[in-house]
């Protein structure tokens, strides 16, 4: 695998690390018992999701054999995206639980 | 007194940001000297932000639930901790992960980025998200410090 394969796969693999951790944090908000159960395995909810966000990403930046076809600067780019759009939504989602 | 491991948690996450906002500034105009200097950079930030999650985590796991939510929750701005410690909290966990992939960019295809200005400008984007995300994280942890003293001025008065 040459390099620019491997930045891809970390790109990739950031992308979807950045999504597992914005749905584990509204579904453990959605679900007590989700939310439970990570603080039963992992001592905190908080750390639990650090700690599968972290295997996650290692997991797909380094076992998972990803294969990414589209070019370098456009992969950057959609991380770009969904880091912006999964950062509003966790705002807004705690913003809407706050009020509601 | 305030815990002395919020502000080394905050030292080492603005520490980290400095660090990529110099790794973004060393590829505006890359060479192969300011591509050293850029991995460099890349580097302690990403070992910045690492070492600002543990201490944070840390903090966070074992005295904050115990000793200010409580507070915050019951004084004027209950927001500083249904909002703002909420989603910073939740956030953060990007900012490690991108600062690999702002690492791993600058090392695996930094040679490339010299003379490729879109491959260039969209790891300049996203290195600048980075700085921001974590201008943005210092920002909320101001706002979650003035929730606390204002419900310790409120419980005061």
């Amino acid at each position: 695998m040459n390099n620019e394969e491997k930045a891809k796969r970390h790109v990739a693999s950031c992308m979807i690390t950045v999504v597992v951790v914005t749905a584990l944090t509204v579904a453990a908000e959605m679900s007590a018992s989700l939310k439970d159960g990570l603080k039963q395995v992992f001592f905190h909810h908080w750390v639990g999701k650090g700690i599968i966000a972290l295997v996650v990403f290692v997991l797909f930046a380094h076992v998972i054999p990803l294969r990414v076809k589209k070019p370098l600067s456009k992969v950057v780019n959609w991380l770009t995206m969904l880091t912006v759009a999964c950062g509003i939504v966790i705002f807004l989602f705690f913003l809407w639980e706050f009020f509601a | 007194m305030v815990n002395p491991l919020v502000g080394i948690h905050a030292a080492l996450g603005e520490t980290g940001v400095f660090a990529f906002f110099w790794t973004f500034v060393e590829m505006i105009t890359p060479d192969k000297k300011r591509l050293q200097r850029a991995k460099i950079a890349a580097m302690l930030g990403v070992i910045f932000f690492f070492m600002s999650w543990i201490i944070g985590g840390y903090y966070y796991s074992t005295d904050y639930g115990t000793d200010v939510k409580p507070v915050i929750k019951k004084g004027p701005q209950p927001w500083a901790h249904g909002v703002m410690m909420e989603a910073k909290e939740h956030i953060f966990l990007f900012l490690p992960f991108l600062g690999i992939v702002v690492f791993s960019l600058v090392s695996l295809a930094g040679e490339r980025m010299i003379k490729d200005a879109k491959l260039r400008k969209s790891f300049l984007i996203v290195t600048a998200l980075v700085v921001l995300m974590g201008l943005a994280m210092a920002f909320m942890g101001y706002s979650i410090s003035s929730g606390f003293r204002s419900a310790l001025e409120a419980g005061r008065t």
